[in-house]
């Protein structure tokens, strides 16, 4: 039955999200060709023309690229509202599946879509980007670039993409179970339940960010002012702060939703 | 002799805001019956409805269906039709088919599909393309395409024209079987009584009369509209 529920919860959300996405793709080409295009052939003899063009090639780029990031945020919001807690939720609650089923499905496929996002917006940049003479320039400075950023002369770009990922993974799932708590404490008010719910995302958000803000800083003072590691070794500090706080985002705003939607589903 | 389809002991429900919808109610549905579930505005029918459904979380007592606590395997053999139109818009008339198939092992497409055909409704159409009265209709076939224990339709007839109201009941009487029961939540009793075997009338979120309709006709002489309105007189 989970497979199911993840079939339909997929069908529902592909819908506006796979052109979202094929748009913002078809963007990165065209900024490619009429921004960085221009950039690389020569920047000081370009025309008007070539100027307006490649003005309104980042624009409309840099527009899709929000698009991207709050449609698939606020797409993935809206279908766990409308399909658990609006009408339609009458349907899905009395489907012969488990409450941990439901939300398990919402789980999978919210924050795939989100990764996927992720994913996709990296892959637009590289498109935007990435000519020749980047990759050049990757390979030719990358001990000068690692030295700068304080990277260990011998780690190669695929740990660096394989800590991305990670990243995005986690971040991902918690994103999405933030939104989903809020849309599932958000159902509890007889009126107003999308505004509460966007209130109290934002009200996560900022505990979240003061959490992070605070530990952040206290690593930041503690071992980069008084010296005692390196920016390498702070790195990892603060990539286990933020995978720590993104794991517990996410398994908390997963049983409060669960419990939820268990003991106080509010159908109107 | 079979456990009874429905019952509900000590049943309460109290809500946020202090309001008890329901309160002590006891009751047990024998299988093959068509119950009538009446009672005035606020008198706890959608709670009830709710909390068999699993919609809801008692606050005091509880529930067996089929000698089971509501829950996955009680949604096997429950099928609910809501007040409200649970249909996405976008989907087709098909989709909807596939999606009861998926999820409930007794639903009868070539049954959906006879009556969608009977009604004139194209398995390509977009729901948000129908009148909302068809779209009602779709959803009763739905329900009652299933080979369910227990039916409950809340107000299946409430937004229809007269002669949709006709097909509805004809469709609900045709398409359930004898061990099945249907619990049915209406205000427009004169159209229904005909087809009831048995009526709860609730008041206050408990039960004041659990009676056949024969028991009522033949006893009391009078129809259940005429008691519903004595009863409830404001």
């Amino acid at each position: 039955m989970l497979a199911k529920l993840i079939k339909y919860d997929f069908k529902a959300l592909n819908r506006f999200l796979i052109i979202i996405h094929i748009m913002l793709l078809i963007m990165a080409v065209l900024g490619r060709v009429t921004f960085v295009g221009v950039i690389m052939r020569n920047v000081d003899a370009m025309s008007e023309f070539e100027t307006i063009v490649m003005t309104a090639g980042i624009l409309v780029y840099a527009l899709m690229f929000m698009v991207a990031v709050l449609g698939t945020e606020i797409l993935v919001g809206v279908h766990f509202y409308r399909n658990l807690f609006s009408d339609e939720g009458y349907l899905t609650h009395t489907l012969p599946v488990s409450r941990g089923q439901l939300l398990m499905s919402k789980t999978i496929s919210g924050s795939l879509w989100i990764l996927i996002d992720q994913i996709l917006l990296i892959l637009s940049g590289v498109i935007l980007v990435y000519t020749k003479e980047v990759a050049e320039l990757l390979v030719n400075y990358k001990d000068r670039i690692w030295k700068a950023v304080g990277f260990p002369a011998g780690m190669g770009y695929g740990t660096i993409l394989l800590v991305l990922f990670i990243l995005c993974v986690v971040s991902a799932l918690g994103n999405a179970l933030m939104i989903y708590v809020s849309v599932a404490v958000g159902q509890l008010f007889s009126n107003h339940r999308v505004l509460g719910a966007i209130v109290v995302y934002f009200g996560i958000g900022i505990v979240v960010g003061v959490v992070s803000g605070i530990f952040g800083a206290s690593i930041a003072i503690t071992d980069v002012v008084q010296e005692t590691v390196s920016l390498y070794q702070l790195y990892v500090k603060l990539f286990g702060l933020s995978f720590g706080i993104e794991i517990a985002v996410a398994v908390i705003g997963y049983f409060i939703t669960y419990l939820l939607m268990q003991k106080k589903l509010n159908l109107n | 002799m079979s456990k009874p389809i429905l019952e509900c002991y000590g049943l309460s429900k109290r809500y946020g805001n202090g309001f008890w919808a329901l309160s002590n109610l006891n009751l047990s549905l024998e299988r093959g019956q068509i119950v009538g579930l009446l009672g005035p505005n606020g008198s706890g029918k959608t709670t009830l409805i709710k909390l068999i459904n699993d919609l809801l979380v008692p606050t005091e007592g509880g529930i067996h269906i089929d000698g089971r606590l509501p829950g996955v395997e009680t949604k096997k053999i429950v099928s609910y039709l809501p007040e409200r139109t649970y249909l996405s818009p976008s989907w087709k008339v098909q989709n909807l088919m596939d999606y009861f198939e998926d999820f409930y092992e007794d639903f009868k497409r070539e049954r959906a599909e006879q009556m969608l055909k009977a009604l004139g409704i194209e398995r390509t159409a977009r729901l948000r393309t129908l009148s909302k009265g068809t779209r009602e209709k779709v959803q009763l076939i739905m329900v009652m395409s299933r080979d369910a224990s227990l039916y409950i339709l809340d107000e299946p007839i409430g937004g229809v024209d007269p002669a949709a109201r006709d097909y509805i009941l004809n469709t609900i009487l045709t398409n359930y079987n004898e061990n099945a029961t249907i619990l049915l939540s209406t205000h427009l009793i004169a159209d229904i009584e005909n087809i009831l075997d048995r009526v709860l009338f609730l008041q206050n979120g408990q039960v004041v009369l659990n009676a056949t309709v024969d028991e009522i006709r033949m006893k009391q002489k009078k129809s259940v509209d005429m008691l519903f309105r004595e009863v409830f007189r404001c």
